[in-house]
């Protein structure tokens, strides 16, 4: 019988024309990862000119430096960490519960058909409303503290994790479910082997997405009620017109999300890696 | 010789919320034990209908199909499926694919996994048994997806167009690999094709379905090819009459339809 040559295992030596493609390669995302940094300092340096030279002002548009020092103090005087722990803290959970509950409650709805049926239009009109609407009665029914803020962002991130997991469940393709059929399997045995497998990158492409809608949610319910977290310090510094406050949160904002949904990308190589998935 | 399959006037109608369809009427159709059995039919005529009828996902509106003896049943283990794609789930190695039917069925041993082992030996795909399904070639996937259906050691193979989705090159190889693994392997198979020649270097006999609803229009033997692998089947002189034979016949049923069509 025939074999077909195995696809792994690359062949070592490469051809002039193909080392010279490689290098052009490396070249180019060299270039490009320069550019980017490059970017960044040019900002900030024509930020930090502009503001020394006054040409604008940097009372409402603050300036680096004025940022760092801001930052300094802020760690100094011991607040950051309990602002930066308190939103983080509250994003994480938030998270999480999403995740976990919503991910739940598609698998419930993928299981009873008729449940599916009757609650689909309900999900869909929750996820269409804006949730900022809810704050009164957020604040109402779950208090002025982190409950309140936690609710916000379920509200924000759980509907459409249950959506997007779902619609994700139902694509599975019909031929493996006849395949299922065909072997004799259970409902469960067809969750467990078939659909859940299956949905990993649809469930990981939710986690991105939740990472966003969490921060969202969290920023929104610190606005509303809070009384400390990074949220609460970047209104709290409007109010008092100092910009610097405001813009060194948001910086550290910025930071905190990159970095969470970069701890998602890295789960996702890895799950990917692990189940084969391209 | 002992019959494996019986369908005994069965008719079948589908159901939707615009329309019923009549797929299947008065189709009685017999396989003997160790018989390859081809099923072929114009398109659309229903023929992996009467698979899912065989294998016990559907029920017959009328009449009964007996597997050996007992009612049709997807749980009965007596028959083993194989779908016109190889259907091996990505994210699972080769041999773990192997074993996902003995999973299902909460029969995995170490006995049968041993015998799993055995027969991706016996056809080649040992040493691949550790790859995933996106590292292996067309042919192969096709034959790990006989061998998964084959670990479950059903009395009736039901091959729904297995070969369809394959370049022709490959599907020239892969019938006759099918062919003699079933052949060693003694097993009865009903073989569900739109392909003729495909049937006849492949079966014993061949049923020629009608046009919707469908039934038993004639049935070929080809008993006088048996000895043959497919490969040789195609050299034979008999082999275009045999196609000739089933060709014209399956032809008069789409001219009836024509004229059936012009009529009203």
């Amino acid at each position: 019988m025939k074999h077909r040559q195995r696809k792994t295992a690359p062949i070592k030596n490469y051809s002039i024309e193909h080392i010279t493609y490689l290098k052009k390669q490396k070249k180019k995302s060299i270039v490009i990862t320069f550019s980017r940094i490059g970017l960044l300092l040019i900002f900030l340096l024509l930020w930090e000119l502009l503001a020394r030279f006054e040409v604008i002002d940097s009372f409402i548009s603050s300036s680096p430096s004025r940022m760092a020092a801001c930052f300094v103090e802020l760690v100094k005087g011991g607040d950051l960490a309990k602002h930066v722990g308190i939103t983080l803290w509250e994003t994480v959970a938030s998270f999480f519960i999403a995740t976990t509950l919503g991910t739940l409650i598609a698998v419930l709805l993928w299981w009873f058909e008729s449940v599916r049926r009757v609650l689909e239009p309900y999900i869909v009109i929750l996820n269409a409303l804006p949730k900022i609407a809810l704050g009164p009665i957020i604040i109402i029914w779950m208090g002025t503290d982190q409950p309140a803020i936690i609710t916000m962002a379920l509200a924000i991130s759980l509907f459409v994790t249950i959506l997007n997991t779902l619609s994700g469940f139902l694509s599975v393709e019909k031929s493996k479910l006849m395949l299922m059929q065909t072997l004799g399997a259970s409902k469960w045995q067809t969750l467990t082997k078939l659909v859940l497998p299956s949905n990993v990158p649809n469930i990981i492409d939710a986690l991105k997405i939740n990472v966003g809608m969490c921060w969202v949610g969290t920023i929104m319910g610190e606005y509303l009620v809070s009384h400390a977290g990074l949220g609460y310090l970047i209104i709290y510094g409007g109010q008092i017109f100092k910009l610097d406050l405001v813009m060194t949160s948001t910086v550290i904002l910025c930071f905190l999300a990159g970095a969470m949904y970069y701890l998602v990308a890295l789960l996702q190589k890895f799950v990917s890696k692990k189940l084969n998935i391209e | 010789m002992n019959t494996i399959l019986q369908m005994q006037k069965v008719c079948l109608t589908y159901h939707t919320t615009k329309n019923e369809t009549e797929a299947i009427k008065d189709l009685s159709v017999e396989c003997y034990e160790g018989e390859l059995l081809g099923i072929v039919g114009p398109s659309g005529c229903g023929k992996t209908t009467i698979l899912s009828l065989l294998s016990g996902i559907l029920t017959p509106s009328s009449g009964q199909v007996f597997i050996d003896g007992k009612r049709a049943d997807p749980h009965s283990g007596l028959t083993g499926y194989m779908l016109q794609k190889d259907e091996l789930l990505p994210w699972r190695s080769i041999l773990s694919n192997v074993l996902i039917g003995l999973e299902i069925k909460k029969r995995k041993t170490q006995q049968k996994v041993e015998y799993a082992q055995e027969l991706l030996k016996k056809y080649n795909l040992y040493e691949f048994k550790d790859f995933y399904p996106n590292q292996l070639s067309g042919g192969m996937k096709q034959r790990v997806a006989l061998i998964r259906t084959l670990v479950l050691e059903p009395k009736l193979l039901l091959l729904d167009e297995p070969f369809s989705a394959l370049d022709f090159q490959t599907r020239l190889n892969v019938v006759e690999d099918v062919y003699s693994i079933l052949r060693s392997e003694g097993k009865s198979a009903v073989f569900v094709t739109h392909d003729i020649s495909e049937a006849i270097s492949m079966c014993d006999r061949v049923v020629i379905l009608s046009n919707r609803p469908s039934t038993v229009k004639e049935v070929v033997d080809l008993s006088p090819l048996k000895g043959y692998t497919p490969l040789r089947r195609r050299e034979l002189p008999m082999f275009s009459e045999y196609f000739d034979k089933i060709w014209s016949n399956m032809q008069t049923t789409k001219e009836k339809r024509s004229n059936e069509t012009q009529a009203t």
